[in-house]
């Protein structure tokens, strides 16, 4: 499992993409680490009055749930969920800061070892009882001694020591070393009912417990998990900590095809699209009554070049010519990423060099010092010339018995990956570099990427769902470059590799921004990754019937989606 | 020479398979031609010439003849080198196909015995399997074991060893009646060679079969070979009509009404499948006046015909009118 | 050869079939390369390595495929029991059952449509030989089976949506789901009619043509001059007699077309976003999941087998040149 198609290729494989996790038995760095909790608690619209028809807010997405049991689910969707259904201790904001959700405050002691967070009073869960720090603390626990069990979540606790309640109201986590992005962390251990977990007699019954009555504190309760229908209804949680949110219904419905999905919101059968396909967004704009929601998400594709170094067990079979520094470059200069924005992501996508893109923590921790190379096949050619590249008598450059000719292949399911093949391709072919497409079924290119260097060049995209840096810049690291890690180019640099471990441990926020700037920019001075685009995720909901949605064109770094817990407590139908 | 002649004439006469003639012959000149037919090439993208804009899903009135897909590329250009993938495909798959049917089929009518059994149980098993559910299990398989063969290889190869049965039904019948016959038992009976009695006796009265029948499955490999390719299973990076269909469909042509981009290779495809069948029948019909397939080996054994149904055969003799064996009913009783 | 033979070698080819059907199933999946678990947890997830090799043993991929792995399986059908999902961590049993219905009701009101319309037009056809009528229901039959399925349903997708405003996915409309059964029954009606017509539509030709071809039979034979003597008219005597001639023939064709509406299932239940056997046929296989692919692959191979195995039986039983031999 690596990678993601970014979330614009494939409205349906998008959504495979989950919120979440931290590197395998990566500890990380967070954002803005501190130590209190920045108060940006949502204002919950006010309910509507009780005479009313309960409203209801019909969302129709591309992939059911895998199952909405937190131990064993690995999709966005799911989390989607979740994150309406349970509290956990912090949450993610609008602009990567975090703000507490069961915690009201929280703080680090100064050896960066010891977490305490000071819960709300009164937080009852969906069925009336009271929840305790003794739950939090115990469901903490549990993720962190059961890795096999909970799957999904253990590798957020790595590092953790222990979490006690030393009282009703405290939870205390102490960790074997400072994690930086603590917040983040925690942000997705859902505080489940202790009740729904307890008792299984293995990982597998766990595993296969769907979890379909499960009881939470979240903003809604759930009500429907039709599994066979793909529905999932929820309803709004009168007891919620902030009060109850004003749109009273929430249902899901699985479209397993984008054209599906817009006729039903033509038809007015649902009010919110959970991901726009980027070749339906025109015609969805021209729907009456519709708002379009366009954030860019920190997702991007890129080209991978095969870095593996030659004494690699096994072999690489790369291309030698992409060990010279000089041909990344041309291909960097070569390739036309504002064709592949406009033709292939339908002008929603920008051209983008870094793999921490400028979503993250609303631009806080992008490299904006860093000038990606225009493109420009003159310059290309110039590069190569200069390092002795010439073309041959088919037009091929050579050097040393070396061919400027290389695979190029993309995952087999990607129904844009070829397109941008083809234009790589013909960019190449007119500086002198052959480029012969191939589609290759996903399963293989991730045996023959990680930890192999079986390939010359390989087009993929992140989803970017983590709102932390750390896992994106994990990738890049040589320890990652092993099957079942997350390495796909090979990349291998102690440099990095030591800067990475720095940032991980760098409390200081600003600190952390320095480290990971570096980090970047010995990215792009190696072009391990020649990154092509960062992608806008698009969403849609029917204006002329609910309101309170944020107004994302006036904050572009607007990070959360329409169906992010945070927002939809705030939206309301029109009355 | 003066044979082809003679049949030639003959077959001229035909109406409907101077029609699907027509028809095959137009496609093939598209397949050919593609590169002269247009001035684009399959994967350059239209721009307005005034904006330099690149044109997504606009329609003829904007770009003709055809329009352009949803990356800008003329969907003409696509039709025409798309005719290359699809016409190879059901060509190679139809040959592959028919060559693995005969030879089942004559080995099993000449020899009989263990053999004949053994292959017609083979052949009855791989009758009933349903067939686009293993193909798609086989094509997965494959691919994941990364041979490095090109997907269209590989759809030529399933649907090549996969599609054979009913061939190898018909000519195994019309090798056991041959068998009978007095040439054969004379050659037997002056110790001539089984590969001799095979090579120059029965082979030359089968072969007009085998044409006729090549045809006829052309049209099913073209069929399946779409289908497939809709179903993402074949060469996105070649553009077969089948692949047209399926980047149509997923990168939305029907919200954005852009139906000159799904209706032009769907259309295709009946077209070329109408011209396989029609002319398929019609020779078989010519070259075997006195062929009826008979299933009916002294036990009671159904039609079937691998992929759809009812084979366009019948469906053409009746359209034709012409009586078959002085039935109208073709084999369906 | 008695009937009794033919059925019992019927029967054991059918055996056969299903043997083979098994053992492929489980071969080709098995003895490849790539790393199921992955696949199943889906892309772009973290688990540790650890975690994964801990769910290998759970899906026994860690022994040997061949007998291990093989023998747990086969030990496992034979007690009915055809395992949990990977993806859904549910019974496959159940998740088989929960699509079965949904992809029975299309393939149901499909076929009877198509017998009906079919079964009239051919009718009407020979009655109405070398008319204009006939010329143009061959023809029709002609074009649609050389029309790919996936299209048809485009076209009548597109069509049906933009001029009668049916819907054109899902098998109910999402406000529906958990209502009771009778008041979504219009809803599912509606659902159902576009990938019904394109059922239809491609299998109405060979019901059309059987029975086109009896009417003939029965024209070009003595009925005619038997029930004018009678003071039948043609009309009457047709409807009796070629509807009676045509019975084997449609019921078998009933029978083998099962197998082929495999497929169509397949192709018409991805254009319509229609959740049956067909789309969960093709989310297992993305996902790599082989218990339910296993269990989809023998549901489905079962089901055909069966079918032809029934409509062996009725040809078997109604053939009059079984009977005599």
């Amino acid at each position: 499992m690596k990678k993601v198609r970014a979330l614009l290729q494939a409205s349906v494989l998008a959504s495979l993409i989950l919120t979440a996790c931290a590197g395998p038995a990566a500890p990380t760095a967070a954002p803005s680490e501190g130590t209190t909790a920045p108060a940006t608690e949502p204002t919950t619209a006010p309910a509507t009055g009780g005479d009313t028809e309960p409203s209801e807010l019909r969302i129709a997405w591309g992939q059911d749930p895998d199952t909405l049991n937190p131990a064993y689910s690995f999709l966005a969707v799911s989390y989607t969920v979740f994150d309406l259904m349970y509290s956990s201790l912090v949450k993610e904001g609008p602009n990567g800061e975090y703000y507490g959700d069961l915690a009201e405050t929280w703080e680090v002691s100064d050896d960066g070892l010891t977490w305490t967070y000071t819960l709300r009073p009164n937080i009852v869960f969906h069925d009336g009882t009271p929840l305790v720090a003794e739950d939090v603390a115990w469901i903490i626990n549990t993720i962190k001694d059961d890795p096999e069990g909970w799957a999904a979540l253990n590798s957020y606790t790595a590092g953790f020591v222990e979490a006690t309640a030393p009282d009703a109201g405290t939870v205390v986590i102490t960790t074997d070393y400072p994690i930086s992005n603590m917040n983040y962390r925690v942000s997705v251990l859902y505080a489940v009912k202790r009740a729904d977990f307890e008792g299984f007699a293995s990982a597998e019954e766990l595993q296969n417990f769907t979890n379909a009555e499960g009881i939470g504190t979240g903003a809604y309760k759930l009500v429907t998990y039709d599994t066979d229908q793909g529905v999932v209804i929820m309803e709004a949680n009168a007891d919620f900590y902030a009060g109850a949110p004003a749109i009273d219904r929430l249902i899901f419905q699985t479209f397993d095809s984008g054209d599906a999905q817009v006729q039903a919101f033509r038809a007015g059968d649902v009010d919110l699209l959970y991901d726009v396909p980027s070749t339906a967004v025109e015609t969805v704009r021209g729907i009456a009554g519709t708002t379009v929601v366009q954030r860019p998400t920190r997702g991007f594709t890129e080209l991978i070049v095969n870095a593996t170094l030659p004494d690699n067990d096994p072999a690489p079979t790369g291309n030698p010519a992409l060990a010279d520094l000089a041909v990344r470059q041309a291909m960097s200069h070569a390739i036309n990423k504002q064709d592949i924005v406009d033709i292939v992501w339908q002008g929603l996508a920008r051209p983008e060099w870094s793999i921490i893109a400028p979503a993250f923590s609303g631009g806080f921790y992008h490299n904006d010092s860093i000038t990606d190379h225009a493109f420009s096949l003159d310059s290309a050619r110039e590069v190569l010339d200069a390092a002795g590249w010439v073309p041959s008598s088919d037009g091929v450059r050579e050097k040393d018995g070396m061919r400027l000719e290389f695979r190029l292949e993309f995952d087999a399911d990607s129904d844009s990956y070829p397109r941008i093949a083809d234009l790589i391709a013909t960019n190449f072919r007119e500086v002198g570099m052959e480029a012969t497409p191939a589609a290759v079924d996903s399963d293989t290119l991730i045996a023959r990427t990680t930890g192999v260097g079986d390939f010359d060049l390989v087009i993929w995209g992140w989803g970017g769902s983590d709102p932390d840096p750390d896992f994106m810049l994990s990738i890049m690291t040589c320890g990652q470059f092993v099957s079942g890690g997350w390495s796909d180019s090979g990349y291998c640099n102690e440099e990095y590799d030591m800067l990475y471990a720095e940032q991980q441990a760098a409390l200081d926020p600003a600190e952390r921004q320095r480290i990971i700037h570096e980090m970047q920019a010995l990215l792009f001075r190696d072009l391990p990754y020649i990154v092509l685009t960062n992608e806008d995720s698009v969403q849609a909901y029917r204006s002329d019937l609910f309101t309170g949605f944020p107004d994302y064109t006036a904050d572009s770094t607007y990070g959360l989606g329409l169906t992010d817990a945070y927002v939809l407590r705030q939206a309301q139908p029109v009355p | 020479m003066r044979q082809l002649g003679t049949f030639w004439r003959a077959f001229r006469r035909n109406g409907t398979g101077m029609l699907g003639l027509f028809l095959l012959v137009v496609s093939v000149v598209l397949a050919v031609g593609a590169p002269w037919l247009s001035p684009h090439g399959p994967t350059d993208t239209m721009r307005d010439p005034v904006t330099n804009r690149v044109l997504l899903f606009a329609p003829p009135t904007v770009h003709g003849p055809l329009g352009t897909d949803d990356a800008g590329r003329d969907i003409w250009t696509l039709l025409t080198y798309g005719a290359r993938i699809s016409l190879s495909i059901g060509f190679l798959a139809g040959v592959l196909s028919i060559a693995v049917g005969s030879t089942v089929g004559i080995v099993a009518g000449y020899f009989g015995g263990w053999v004949d059994n053994a292959l017609m149980r083979v052949t009855d098993v791989l009758l009933v399997i349903p067939d686009i559910p293993l193909i798609l299990i086989l094509i997965a398989a494959f691919r994941q074991l990364d041979l490095g063969v090109s997907p269209l290889v590989l759809l030529v190869m399933v649907i090549g060893l996969l599609y054979w049965s009913s061939t190898a039904r018909l000519i195994r019948a019309q090798v056991l009646s041959l068998k009978e016959r007095q040439f054969v038992q004379r050659a037997l009976a002056v110790g001539a060679g089984h590969w001799h009695i095979i090579n120059r006796h029965i082979l030359p009265q089968v072969m007009p079969l085998i044409v006729a029948n090549t045809v006829l499955v052309m049209s099913t490999a073209i069929l399946v070979e779409s289908g497939l390719s809709f179903l993402g299973l074949g060469d996105t990076t070649q553009p077969s009509w089948g692949t047209m269909i399926n980047f149509a469909f997923s990168r939305n042509a029907v919200s954005n009404g852009a139906w000159w981009y799904y209706l032009p290779p769907g259309l295709a495809i009946v077209w070329v499948t109408l011209g396989c069948t029609l002319v398929g029948n019609v020779l078989e019909e010519m070259l075997n006046p006195r062929l009826t397939r008979h299933h009916l080996e002294g036990e009671a054994e159904l039609p079937r015909q691998a992929g759809r149904g009812t084979a366009p055969t019948e469906l053409l003799a009746a359209l034709t009118g012409r009586s078959r064996n002085g039935e109208d009913s073709g084999d369906t009783r | 050869m008695t009937r009794t033979d033919v059925i019992l070698r019927k029967f054991a080819l059918a055996a056969v079939t299903i043997a083979v059907v098994v053992l492929l199933n489980f071969i080709l999946f098995r003895v490849l390369p790539g790393d199921p678990v992955r696949a199943v947890i889906g892309r772009g997830v973290r688990i540790s390595a650890e975690t994964q090799a801990a769910l290998r043993v759970q899906f026994g991929l860690d022994k040997p495929v061949f007998p291990d792995q093989f023998i747990d399986t086969l030990g496992q059908w034979a007690q009915g029991n055809l395992g949990v999902s990977w993806s859904q961590r549910r019974p496959v049993a159940e998740v088989l059952v929960a699509k079965l219905g949904n992809t029975l009701l299309l393939i149901t009101a499909g076929q009877l449509l198509s017998i009906i319309l079919g079964v009239g037009l051919g009718l009407l056809a020979g009655w109405r030989r070398k008319t204009a009528l006939d010329v143009g229901a061959l023809t029709f039959s002609l074009i649609t089976w050389a029309t790919p399925t996936f299209w048809l349903g485009i076209i009548l997708l597109v069509a049906g949506s933009a001029w009668l405003g049916l819907p054109t996915a899902g098998s109910r409309d999402p406000g529906n789901v958990g209502k009771p059964m009778l008041e979504v029954l219009p809803d599912i009606a509606e659902h159902l009619i576009l990938p019904t017509l394109t059922f239809t539509l491609v299998y109405l030709g060979q019901y059309m043509l059987i029975m086109r071809s009896s009417v003939l039979e029965v024209l070009s034979e003595d009925y005619i001059l038997t029930a004018k003597a009678k003071g039948l008219t043609v009309w009457q005597t047709l409807t009796r007699h070629a509807l009676k001639n045509a019975l084997l023939p449609v019921v078998t064709l009933i029978a083998l077309n099962l197998g082929f509406t495999v497929a169509g299932a397949i192709y018409i239940e991805t254009v319509f976003s229609y959740d049956g056997l067909g789309r969960l046929f093709q989310e297992a296989l993305n996902r790599q999941d082989y218990p339910l692919l296993q269990g989809a692959f023998l549901l489905l191979a079962v089901a055909v087998v069966g079918s032809n195995l029934l409509a062996d039986l009725i040809y078997a039983y109604l053939d009059p040149r079984v009977k005599t031999t």
